[in-house]
């Protein structure tokens, strides 16, 4: 399969595109920084999510080397705005809607375009397990995981009838840089809450993707699934 | 581009939607034919089927990238998704735009 996977410079994008390159898939990802994965089935595309030419660039060039594509992963997000809402800039709140919602709303319009045509696909957004819990401090990154949500809902009854669906998968905390400003002990209270009450890994992330992407998953369509017991 | 080989195009592609998605139009298609709306043949499902094969078209026969449900043709008094006619008018001033 084709899978497109933004944010894969780092972190959980760059886990996912190396399994999925593993796999035999040919992986094409993108993040703003240089490649940083050498693999022959891997394709690197530097340019902004929120950039609305540079995604219709990104796309036409993948429809003309491609053919298309059968997966979106919209992976890439920031958390620029982790405070209370008294204390976020403005800037800080746009960027992280912009990148968060926007891009991936970006991503996914430009891609079903594609899939409408070969009559499938598959749409993977990124939730977060932030948007059950509606921590103090994370009112702009939850509100942006929570626009991506409702957006998965529609956008799937939009898409079902081109044989594409698109769903929404929530992991638990994973180890990455994303992590960095979140206070270590804040987070553990909140892990405590979970059925699996540590962190998470890419793993069940992937294994849960693999299953939404396999043909047996056709009439799984716009769902949200929570890992780490939540 | 002339504007008739625009609208031959539209037209065309119309006639092609309306084919695969198994329905019959009787009437004449022409400019007035309309996209959208009670009295066009197309549902919901049709006019986005035609507006991204009109987008792929526009770029693999004439090899301009254009985006016709942009923020200016949100905003137009006369709405470009209304007829042959207007989307067509539509595609013609984007694509100047770019020439
Ligand atoms: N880590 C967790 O615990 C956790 C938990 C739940 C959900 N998630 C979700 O999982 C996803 C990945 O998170 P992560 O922890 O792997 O984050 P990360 O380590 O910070 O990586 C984010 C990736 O996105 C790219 N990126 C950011 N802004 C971009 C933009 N505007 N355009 C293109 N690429 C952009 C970054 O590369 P560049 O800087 O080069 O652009 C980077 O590769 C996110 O959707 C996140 O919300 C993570």
């Amino acid at each position: 399969m084709v899978i497109v996977i933004t944010g894969t410079r780092k972190g959980i994008g760059k886990e996912l595109a190396e399994y999925f390159c593993n796999a035999g898939h040919i992986v094409i990802g993108c993040s703003r920084g240089e490649k940083s994965i050498e693999n022959v089935n891997y394709e690197h595309h530097s340019f902004d999510i929120t950039d609305e030419k540079s995604v219709k660039l990104f796309f036409s060039q993948l429809r003309k080397n491609r053919g298309g594509l059968d997966v979106l992963i919209n992976n890439a997000a920031v958390n620029n705005a982790l405070a209370p809402v008294a204390l976020v800039s403005y800037n800080a709140a746009a960027s992280t809607m912009n990148t968060n919602f926007m891009g991936s709303f970006l991503m996914a319009r430009e891609a079903i375009k594609l899939m409408m045509k070969n009559s499938f696909g598959r749409v993977i957004n990124m939730g977060s397990m932030a948007v059950k819990y509606e921590e103090k401090g994370e009112a702009i990154y939850t509100a942006s995981k929570a626009a991506v949500l409702a957006m998965t809902k529609i956008l799937a009854k939009e898409v079902y009838q081109y044989g594409i669906t698109c769903n929404a998968v929530s992991p638990s905390a994973i180890k990455t840089d994303l992590m960095d400003n979140i206070d270590p002990d804040a987070l553990n209270v909140v892990l405590k809450r979970n059925a699996i009450p540590e962190m998470g890994t890419t793993k069940e992330l992937i294994d849960t993707i693999n299953w939404l992407i396999s043909p047996q998953a056709n009439k799984i369509t716009a769902q949200n699934i929570y890992l780490g017991g939540v | 581009m002339t504007k008739v080989e625009i609208e031959q195009a539209v037209i065309n592609l119309f006639k092609q939607v309306i084919t695969n998605s198994g329905k019959s139009y009787d009437g004449t298609v022409d400019n007035n034919t309309p996209i959208m709306g009670a009295e066009s043949p197309f549902d919901s499902i049709d006019l986005v089927t035609f507006i991204v094969a009109l987008e792929q078209m526009i770029e693999d026969d004439w090899s301009f990238s254009v985006t016709l449900a942009d923020d200016r043709a949100m905003s137009q008094t006369i709405s470009p998704f209304k007829t042959i006619g207007t989307i067509s008018d539509y595609i013609e001033v984007l694509i100047k735009e770019q020439q």
